[in-house]
């Protein structure tokens, strides 16, 4: 996992995609435990990687999931909000919306919307 | 330091960008800047209209530098980038992937139960 976030960090977008939807899909969902989620997950987050980031915020209103969503630690939550604010201000991801491309990616938060 | 600068410009013809471009490598070169590598992103639509020198745009070619630069040297290469025209938004950001990764343990269970009951002495 830490060698494909690492290294996505300066692919071009169409490759992103691939790269990091197989590593996500290597984490497996469902329980609650929250030990092992996250931190050993997501070693790094560079400052470009819209799947990834994407993944963490909200599809309709585009906030970003707190910690009792996400299940992260307080390190790597820290990061990852600082790695979206940045990429909105920097104008590579969309605040107020999700990336309509990125609407099928595989869920990672905790989250339960009303059908 | 290792840095990396992204910006967005307008979408032009080809030649007009490769001409904007090296204007802008040329002036991180002239203060002391060593790049290492510019990639493109592609040209698209902008995730939210963005207005800058009293345009609005929706649409632009994102690129990617690295370089190394001195700390010094940042100020001023923000400044001469926020006066070229033709970039929208110009970034300067620490090199994420040459920052050191600290070992996370994961979140740690505390006992909460010392903590229900305050130890402090009561008379």
């Amino acid at each position: 996992m830490a060698a494909l976030v690492a290294v996505c960090g300066h692919l071009g977008r169409k490759k992103l995609t691939h790269f990091v939807k197989a590593a996500v899909f290597l984490t497996d969902p469902g329980t609650h435990a929250v030990l092992w989620r996250s931190c050993s997950q997501y070693k790094q987050v560079a400052g470009n990687e819209d799947l990834l980031l994407s993944q963490f915020i909200s599809p309709f209103t585009g906030c970003i999931y707190g910690r009792h969503i996400t299940g992260l630690c307080g390190k790597k939550q820290k990061e990852i909000t600082k790695a979206i604010k940045r990429a909105q201000i920097m104008g590579l991801m969309p605040v107020t919306y999700k990336d309509p491309a990125y609407l099928k990616d595989p869920k990672v938060c905790d989250i339960k919307y009303r059908e | 330091m290792f840095f990396f600068f992204s910006l967005k410009m307008k979408t032009k013809k080809q030649p007009e960008t490769a001409a904007a471009l090296k204007r802008t490598i040329e002036a991180l070169m002239d203060r002391g800047a060593i790049v290492r590598n510019l990639e493109n992103l592609g040209d698209r639509t902008l995730p939210y209209k963005i207005s800058a020198h009293s345009q609005q745009h929706s649409r632009g070619g994102y690129f990617l530098v690295d370089f190394y630069a001195p700390a010094t040297a940042v100020e001023s290469i923000m400044e001469h980038l926020s006066r070229d025209t033709d970039v929208i938004r110009p970034n300067v950001v620490k090199h994420p992937l040459t920052q050191e990764v600290k070992e996370c343990e994961g979140i740690v269970p505390v006992p909460l139960e010392e903590k229900l009951y305050s130890t402090k002495k009561r008379k």
